[in-house]
């Protein structure tokens, strides 16, 4: 395990992203404390006034500090983007093992419900399902992560199937452990570089649709701050006060860029291959 | 004596295709047992039959297997799973891959004693560095926290043995364990089996394509061929007086050491793969004496109290020729050249 942090680190554009997402993570955990104003008093006097010593990322349309604002959306984004990560990450490594290791019809029953989760384009299913259930934090959560495990249950099961194929498992087998032990203990601890990766780019790609949803309005609802709705109210005022949208949409462009970049570093510094090389 | 383990009439069918027909053996306690046969006899299929391992679409479709007089298939999975490492234990072929990457020596030989052994972390720690001493690892203190990727193939293989040790079978199943070992490891590891066998009083049976193996390690043998025993009968027996013409034919094929030859005797053909379109003598195609009756059924004739053949050509008082007895004492080279 060390050698592969110290891997990790060396990884320079990995170890930047890291940096940048402690950094959020940090501003998020502390925003009552490091937001300069309250991010929903509004100063309807002072619409659109651009950066001031008092309003570092200057104003919106209704007066408030675009910089708290921002502060307090990183939470809204890294908790949707945290917590449907962990809801999916969960959801697919027991789909995942289920089909991967007991086979046949129940392989058979998860696979095909995942190509039907496939075969709908995800930010239409989410849309749809936004509509249907109303727009709001838990629920966007929920429903991110019900259309996002698909993509862990299936290369979970190939791993899987591939692990059970190996002489340790059938050794394991021949000395008495049970199924729930197999999988849990010899096969899982073996499939977990894959995973780790995905989730990293996965909670970029969740970050990404909080933030779409939020910007066509059927996300985060107002007054609660989110990247995505600051930006669609930049969006309108765009020619005249272009920081309403220019803050929150380098904040999203930062957030995804750090997920991937570390998703990369972590792909290379657990590839057994590269490891090997050495 | 008393018999530990009893194969009756076992057939095994991997879907719709036969791989074992009719196999029978038993085995005393502490009683070594060979079974010789070449890849794709059905030796493995035995062994793992015997375990419970069968995996789909292998099943077993007819016979009994006895363990103290107990039919296993009476037993339901989980009473099946508990027998596994705790009264029957087996060690594989791969030393290289059967250990778990992720997890370091200790851990694993733990497992087998906190499942079997009703032992906690601690005490199963320090019982694993006793089973590692015991299967002749130095240092065996530091080797608990080894990795198997940072074990030789041999230490490797004895690990596989600690942990086959730490659930205390009657019973070892050792299939062709020393194939992927270098020779002089192979003969350490025989020799560590052995050993482990007088201390422990466990029966054993030693899967191989090596004749000389069983030789050297056997109490009796069984050769089987294209998924039926053809010959059983003691090591004495087999190698002094082989009765039917597959064994003289193994035997043939074993280099002689110290005598000019210019090409090894080999059995011309292959293993036949269908074994359901077979009546009659299942090695008659590659027989050299093949006659007229070879092709109606086979049963199995008693030469001796012991010794047991499945061809109708073999006669009680079978001549011994003279050429294939002085292969007993070529066992050993045998052993180290294949």
């Amino acid at each position: 395990m060390p050698s592969f942090v110290h891997r990790l680190f060396q990884h320079r554009l990995a170890f930047a992203g890291a940096i940048v997402l402690v950094l959020l993570v940090a501003a998020a955990l502390f925003a009552p404390w490091l937001a300069p104003n309250d991010p929903e008093a509004v100063y309807p006097a002072e619409g659109l006034r651009g950066p001031s010593r008092q309003f570092p990322l200057g104003q919106d349309q209704l007066g408030r500090c675009i910089l708290s604002r921002m502060i307090y959306g990183a939470r809204v984004s890294l908790a949707v983007g945290f917590l449907a990560g962990v809801l999916s990450l969960g959801m697919g490594i027991i789909l995942g093992s289920l089909a991967g290791y007991f086979g046949g019809w129940l392989d058979m029953l998860i696979m095909r419900l995942a190509e039907v989760f496939m075969t709908i384009p995800q930010f239409l299913l989410v849309i749809a399902a936004v509509a249907i259930v109303g727009p709001s934090f838990t629920s966007v959560l929920v429903i991110i992560a019900l259309s996002s495990w698909t993509g862990y249950a299936r290369v979970l099961r190939g791993e899987i199937m591939a692990i059970k194929q190996k002489p340790f498992v059938e050794a394991a087998r021949s000395y008495g452990a049970s199924d729930a032990r197999i999988l849990l203990r010899h096969i899982l601890p073996n499939c977990w570089s894959p995973l780790i990766v995905m989730v990293t780019l996965n909670v970029a790609n969740v970050i990404l649709l909080e933030s779409s949803l939020s910007f066509l309005g059927f996300g985060i609802q107002e007054p609660q701050a989110s990247w995505g709705s600051i930006l669609s109210q930049g969006r309108s005022v765009f020619q005249t006060a272009p920081h309403v949208a220019t803050f929150p949409g380098v904040a999203i462009m930062l957030a995804v860029l750090a997920f991937n970049l570390l998703g990369d570093g972590l792909r290379d510094a657990l590839d057994p291959k590269l490891v090997e090389g050495e | 004596m008393a018999e530990l383990l009893r194969v009756q009439d076992l057939q095994v069918h991997f879907a719709k295709r036969q791989v074992l027909r009719q196999v029978s053996f038993s085995l005393a306690p502490g009683e070594t047992l060979g079974i010789v046969g070449e890849s794709g006899c059905g030796k493995s299929v035995t062994a793992l039959a015997i375990m419970g391992l069968l995996s789909r679409p292998g099943r077993i479709t007819g016979g009994q297997i006895l363990l103290h007089g107990q039919d296993l298939a009476s037993l339901t999975p989980e009473e099946r799973r508990r027998l596994r490492g705790s009264s029957m234990a087996m060690i594989f072929q791969e030393p290289m891959t059967c250990l778990n990457p992720v997890y370091t020596v200790e851990q694993q030989i733990s497992e087998v004693l906190m499942l079997h052994r009703g032992m906690n972390k601690k005490t199963a720690a320090e019982a694993a560095a006793d089973y590692l001493a015991r299967v002749g690892i130095a240092d065996p203190k530091s080797r608990l926290r080894s990795y198997p990727h940072e074990l030789s193939g041999g230490m490797r293989q004895r690990v596989m043995i600690a942990m086959a040790l730490a659930g205390e079978p009657e019973l070892l199943i050792a299939d062709e364990p020393t194939t992927a070992l270098d020779v002089t490891v192979q003969a350490q590891i025989l020799e560590l089996l052995q050993r482990l066998q007088a201390e422990t009083g466990m029966a054993m049976i030693l899967i191989t394509h090596d004749l000389g193996l069983v030789a050297e390690n056997a109490d009796r043998g069984v050769v089987m061929y294209a998924g039926e025993v053809v010959e059983t009968g003691t090591v004495a027996e087999l190698f002094n007086s082989p009765a039917h013409p597959y064994t003289q034919g193994l035997l043939n094929s074993l280099p002689r050491f110290g005598e000019q030859q210019d090409m090894l005797y080999s059995i011309p053909g292959t293993v036949p793969r269908d074994l359901g379109s077979i009546s009659g003598c299942a090695f008659a195609d590659r027989c050299p004496q093949v006659s007229a009756d070879c092709h109606g059924p086979q049963r199995m004739k008693n030469l001796s109290s012991t010794q047991a053949v499945r061809c109708h050509r073999a006669q009680s008082d079978s001549q011994i020729p003279q050429e294939v007895q002085d292969n007993v004492s070529y066992g050993r080279a045998a052993s180290s050249n294949s």
